[in-house]
């Protein structure tokens, strides 16, 4: 009688100590990415080689999976006490379900889509970077706008004040000339008495002695008529000083008034020339938002086209976006023709849960080169007709796998 | 790209290799699953051959 077959859970035997592995180099991994925040080139080329270490580890993990299972495999088919022709058979099977190559297609498609989710991360890094820098200079500019405009109502409320004091300042100058006029007067009034020879005014004015003597011919008359004109000057201008200080009132006054004016001008011209500044911004916002929806990452003040970005950020693979994942597909419909011609439940079984899975990729895939139309198909003619062309084969694929579900793809053109 | 996005990118990015790694795993233990029930199935079937060659004999006796 045959052994028992040995145990077959491979799981609980491999996978344990390498995912602790991958746990502390993980750990590792984001403590250096942390370290390098700030230094966008650093820290691209040290994602793209933790990516490629992530991806040689998953790949020696899923061969080593694959020899053990092998090796398992044959150990128990030797013991099973099968016909070697049946256990050649399963062998075979084990080797066209579970290989190398078809995991290295998974992982090639794997990174075709982290390329494909890295753009998306990337326009979006980019858009939020340049709507930040516009609204925050923005708020500056508007700052600035309502400081100007803040100044222009504190210099009119200042005029209006202003015009106050100076309706009271001029009516005081109104005043201050009328007095003026009425002392004038009455100056003149006071020469002509004397020019009238008014000897007796005179005299009681200026002394007896003088009274027959408008003429000074002596020292002594030459002093008196001095001191009166000094008299006349002193009188004059102490009439004249109410005047002057009105006056002086006045034009201080409409001086402030004047320069209250100019201020809000100046202002004015500002508002205006950051209105301006404002428009201008706006512009070369939007002018960065068609650039990164053309495919340009602008980021942390540098430029560079998106879709270089996207290779550069995600594996630094082939240099091709979408290059990834041809071998996949020749898997897959390997897997469809297996399961399509062959009668083994035992393939039957596995190719179908593979094709479940397989199915689920194509149609996100789909979808994602549906989205990536919407969003670059107008801007790269190129690239969306590849997308298509690409997303035909794909409906090609989804067809063959299940025809009750997917609709054919489209006719090849001739 | 800063370093937040990095982390996202990486973590996202191991994760899909496990599950990659994880299907793999599965694909084989449910093998080995299969295969075992078709061992199991073969070697009821031996049993059954020597016990029908045995009841064959006794019969002819």
């Amino acid at each position: 009688m045959p052994e028992r077959a040995p145990d077959h859970n491979i799981e609980a035997k491999v996978a344990p100590k390498q995912r602790a592995d991958s746990e502390q180099e993980t750990r590792e991994i984001i403590d250096a990415l942390t370290a390098l925040d700030g230094n966008p080139e650093a820290l691209s080329a040290r994602l793209d080689e933790a990516i490629q270490t992530a991806n040689e580890g998953a790949y020696g993990e899923a061969v080593s999976l694959i020899t053990y299972g092998g090796n398992h495999l044959s150990q128990m088919l030797e013991q099973s006490g099968m016909d070697p022709a049946q256990c050649e058979a399963i062998r075979g099977q084990y080797n066209a379900l579970v290989n190398p190559e078809q995991f290295e297609g998974e992982l090639a498609l794997a990174n075709t889509l982290q390329q494909e989710r890295i753009l998306g991360m990337l326009k979006t890094d980019a858009h939020g970077q340049v709507d930040h820098r516009f609204g925050e200079y923005n708020s500056i500019l508007d700052e600035r706008i309502q400081l100007y405009e803040a100044d222009i109502d504190a210099s009119k409320a200042n005029k209006e004040i202003l015009e106050g004091e100076l309706n009271d300042a001029q009516d005081g100058l109104n005043g201050a000339m009328e007095a003026f006029d009425k002392d004038l007067n009455y100056g003149l009034t006071a020469e002509k008495a004397l020019t009238a020879g008014d000897q007796e005014l005179f005299a009681i004015i200026y002394g007896a002695e003088f009274a027959d003597k408008p003429e000074p011919t002596t020292e002594a008359e030459r002093d008196v008529q001095r001191k009166m004109i000094r008299t006349r000057r002193d009188w004059l201008k102490e009439k004249i000083a109410p005047l002057k200080q009105a006056e002086a009132q006045v034009h201080e006054i409409q001086e402030k008034i004047t320069r209250e004016n100019t201020n809000i001008e100046a202002n004015k011209q500002w508002i205006a020339q950051t209105k301006e500044e404002r428009r201008e911004f706006k512009d070369k916002h939007e002018e960065k938002k068609k650039a990164i929806e053309d495919g340009t990452y602008i980021a942390d003040g540098k430029t560079e086209p998106l879709f270089a970005a996207a290779r550069r950020l995600a594996m630094g693979g082939d240099g091709t976006f979408g290059g990834h994942g041809r071998e996949e597909f020749s898997v897959i419909q390997t897997y469809a023709t297996l399961a399509g011609d062959t009668s083994q439940t035992l393939l039957q079984n596995a190719a179908g849960r593979k094709l479940d899975r397989i199915e689920r990729q194509l149609v996100a895939r789909v979808d994602r080169m549906d989205q990536a139309l919407r969003e670059f198909g107008n801007e790269d003619p190129q690239m969306a007709d590849s997308y298509r062309s690409e997303q035909n084969r794909l409906r090609g694929m989804l067809y063959k796998i299940n025809p009750a579900k997917h609709t054919p793809p489209d006719l090849p053109m001739a | 790209m800063n370093a937040k996005h990095a982390i996202q990118i990486y973590k996202n990015h191991i994760a899909t290799l496990n599950e990659l790694v994880e299907g793999v795993k599965e694909e084989v233990d449910h093998f080995f699953k299969n295969a075992l029930k078709w061992t199991e199935a073969t070697q009821h079937e031996d049993e059954n051959n020597q016990l029908s060659t045995l009841e064959d004999q006794l019969k002819n006796l």
